[in-house]
């Protein structure tokens, strides 16, 4: 259950550091508007370490367009695993092979 | 009679595959008092059916359907379940105990499931007091002789019916080995107030009957 | 009940997935809400990718670089955020459509859900699954890359060869006589057109069915995306080359789930392809129609003069076997029921719904239940 969370809010993280396309050295504008400049540089320490096996997976695999995005497709599948497993770990608590009844007031 | 303690099992031929231990005419062999009626669908168990279990004498009705889910008819299951919930009319009379109900939904492969829970059903029914209300030569109604009645009564009655169980659900927590330690209070409470409750489900019933005519 | 090899598979393989995720997520049970959910989510990837393609095979635009179909769809894959993820996802969302499909059909088969008075269900459920594949054709065709062209022209052979109307239809598959800048856009509508017919062919596949389950809960809904995310990361879509109308591409990749029938066509030439894909067709309609030991179905039946017209019956009938009809003059109620035998299925919910014991399976009364449960009751334990 924590695993799960867990594994959704750092997938979660990694989206917006996959759509920099792995890359947190140019920062885009709003970044700076909303002065969260540090938080896109958490991202590129936590992240970065992953981001070459990532470009050479996706180049042997002949990838098109922006590695990132790729990137971030796994992120999202990952966040949504984590999701999932979470509400399922909730949910199947009400599963029931045997039930009594309410008793009538 | 009351003190021979039966357990009706009204069992959907598709759920939980029985075939192994009961005999032909419906006694279990591996569980002592337990009897299956067999039907092509839990779906097909009507509440006058549970009813008509214990006013035959029975002192508990077990309902086994397929999981919820896979019902071979769709949706039989997810019908006679909310029938027992009282979330879907028609639905069992407000005299009928609840504890001494149960349902289970089991696939065909979960026969060692069913003789479990059924086998701790019936001790717990074994250790409520009788069923005071219900002697077996009560006349069961004749479904064939009852005219039919007027739609707009009986139905109201109902829906009214499942509207207090919706709102009682949140009570419905109780495991059977909570409502155990209830019943054992409620023993000494009926050894000490008479059978007035009886009485009184007499009393509602006959009432419902009238309504009904 | 007797269960055979194939139930028993089932059986072990649902218990199993009960064990893991409880059955309100055993995605078995879910079996016709996911292909419908995968539709959804090639709805939404489609309507993306439509924005930006160009159905034409050479310059529509008099610009300077050439903008064609091909060109589109290269410059959604590389210009567009996120375009080459959602071409990916829109593929794979494809594939994973006919696995679910497939798993649907033999889950239905193998556990005995098909015949009889489900036999709408099935011939629709043919026919969905044939739009399926051919939708799935046609969207290789409009990349329009060396693999397209190879494929219209494989098509158009074996189009050619139908007698009597195999000129009309080559005709109107290329939208001309020959491929043209107006054959995409026949392909095209093709793709689309057909995608929303599947809504009316469902309508029909639905229609014998009450409260079908359409909307698989979100935990499954999530895994599959995920699913189809990953592949979309591991197996990314690659380049591949312009169509050239002067040239003649001898071989391409299959795609194992769409393009099946072009390597039967391949292998056995456009007679052997019709008469292959025929048989195949003819003997999956066929399935429902074994020739021996069909037990009819016994229908319920209503006893009009208790039934009071309450339709609970009605309302919970899995089959929408039964229509409330107006009660015939004299009667004290406004409404009858009337069971529709051909619609059936024998499952006695009705009995369950009907608190006037006005309804009835003839092989088993309810009557015959209660003094059952009566004699049981009664009876010396053993
Ligand atoms: C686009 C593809 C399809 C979709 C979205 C789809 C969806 C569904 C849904 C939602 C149900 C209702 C399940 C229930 O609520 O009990 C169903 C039932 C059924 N489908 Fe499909 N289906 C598709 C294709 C097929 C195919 C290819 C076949 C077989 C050839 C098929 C045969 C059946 C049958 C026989 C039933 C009745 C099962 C029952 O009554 O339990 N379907 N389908
Ligand atoms: S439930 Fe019974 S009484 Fe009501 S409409 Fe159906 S058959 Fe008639
Ligand atoms: S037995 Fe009753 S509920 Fe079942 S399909 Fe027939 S009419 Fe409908």
């Amino acid at each position: 259950m924590a695993a799960a969370i867990g594994l959704c809010l750092w997938a979660s993280a990694m989206m917006p550091w996959a759509e920099l396309d792995m890359n947190v050295d140019n920062l885009p504008h709003t970044f700076k508007l909303l002065h969260i400049e540090p938080v896109g540089k958490a991202l590129g320490e936590i992240y970065g370490g992953s981001a070459d096996k990532h470009k050479t997976h996706l180049e042997s695999q002949k990838a098109e367009g922006k590695k990132g995005e790729y990137v971030y497709s796994l992120a999202i599948g990952l966040a949504l695993l984590g999701a999932a497993i979470a509400i399922a770990a909730i949910g199947s608590a009400d599963d029931e092979e045997k039930m009594t009844l309410p008793e009538k007031k | 009679m009351t003190d021979q303690k039966t357990v009706i099992t009204l069992l959907c031929e598709r759920a939980a595959d029985v075939d192994g231990i009961c005999d032909k005419a419906g006694n279990c062999t591996t569980v002592d008092g337990l009897k299956v009626v067999k039907l092509p669908c839990s779906g097909m168990v009507q509440p006058l059916m549970i009813e008509g279990a214990f006013k035959a004498g029975a002192s508990g009705v077990i309902v086994t359907g397929c999981q919820i889910g896979d019902c071979y008819y769709r949706e039989g299951n997810r019908m006679i379940r909310e029938r027992l919930l009282g979330e879907r009319t028609p639905g069992l009379k407000k005299t009928v105990e609840r504890r001494r109900v149960l349902a289970l939904w089991l696939s065909r492969l979960q026969r060692g499931k069913f003789e479990a829970e059924a086998k701790e059903f019936v001790a717990y029914i074994k250790g409520l007091e009788p069923l005071a209300a219900a002697p077996a030569a009560a006349p069961k109604p004749a479904p064939a002789a009852k005219p039919a009645a007027p739609a707009v009564a009986p139905s109201e009655d109902k829906k009214e019916d499942a509207k207090a169980a919706i709102e009682s659900k949140p009570t419905a927590e109780t495991t059977p080995a909570d409502a155990d330690k209830a019943a054992e209070a409620k023993v000494d409470a009926a050894t000490t107030s008479g059978d007035k409750p009886a009485e009184e489900k007499k009393a509602e019933e006959s009432k419902a009957e009238e309504k009904k005519d | 009940m007797k269960t055979n090899i194939w139930t028993q598979i089932f059986l072990v393989t649902e218990d199993l997935l009960n064990k893991i995720s409880t059955s309100k997520y055993n995605p078995l049970y879910y079996h016709g809400a996911l292909p419908q959910f995968i539709m959804y989510i090639l709805f939404l990837s489609g309507l993306l990718l439509f924005a930006y393609y160009v159905p034409t095979i050479d310059n529509a635009y008099f610009s300077k670089n050439l903008v064609n179909a091909y060109t589109s769809v290269a410059y959604i894959t590389n210009d567009i955020p996120f375009g080459a993820v959602i071409r990916a996802v829109h593929r794979y969302a494809g594939d994973a459509m006919v696995v679910a499909i497939l798993i649907h059909m033999v889950r239905v088969w193998f556990t005995d859900r098909y015949r009889q008075y489900r036999w709408v269900q099935w011939e629709s459920g043919i026919v969905l699954l044939l739009m399926v594949l051919f939708i799935g054709q046609t969207g290789y065709y409009l990349i329009w890359d060396e693999r397209s062209l190879l494929l219209t022209r494989m098509t158009v052979s074996a189009l050619e060869v139908v007698p009597v109307i195999g000129e009309p239809l080559r005709n109107w598959f290329l939208n001309g006589r020959t491929i043209s800048n107006l054959t995409l856009s026949n392909f095209l509508f093709i793709h689309i057109g057909l995608s929303f017919s599947l809504l009316f062919a469902l309508w029909i596949h639905y229609v014998r069915m009450s409260r079908p389950v359409i909307t698989p809960p979100p935990a499954l809904n999530y895994i599959l995306m995920t699913i189809i995310f990953a592949v979309v990361y591991f197996f990314p879509i690659t380049a591949t080359k312009i169509a050239d109308l002067n040239s003649q591409p001898t071989s391409m990749d299959i795609d194992v789930f769409f393009l099946l029938p072009y390597a039967v066509l391949g292998a056995l030439g456009t007679t052997g392809f019709w008469i292959s894909m025929i048989l195949i067709t003819a003997a999956l309609c066929l399935i429902p129609y074994p020739f021996t030991n069909k037990k009819p179905v016994e229908s319920a039946e209503v006893v009009d003069s208790k039934c009071t017209g309450c339709s609970f019956c009605f309302k919970d009938c899995p089959f929408q076997a039964i229509e409330m009809v107006p009660a015939p003059a004299g009667s004290r109620f406004k409404l009858l029921a009337t069971v529709k035998p051909y619609r059936c299925s024998g499952c006695g919910v009705c009995v369950g719904a009907c608190a006037f014991d006005a309804i009835d399976l003839p092989n088993l009364l309810d009557s015959d239940v209660n003094e059952k449960i009566k004699q049981l009751a009664n009876s010396q334990s053993a």
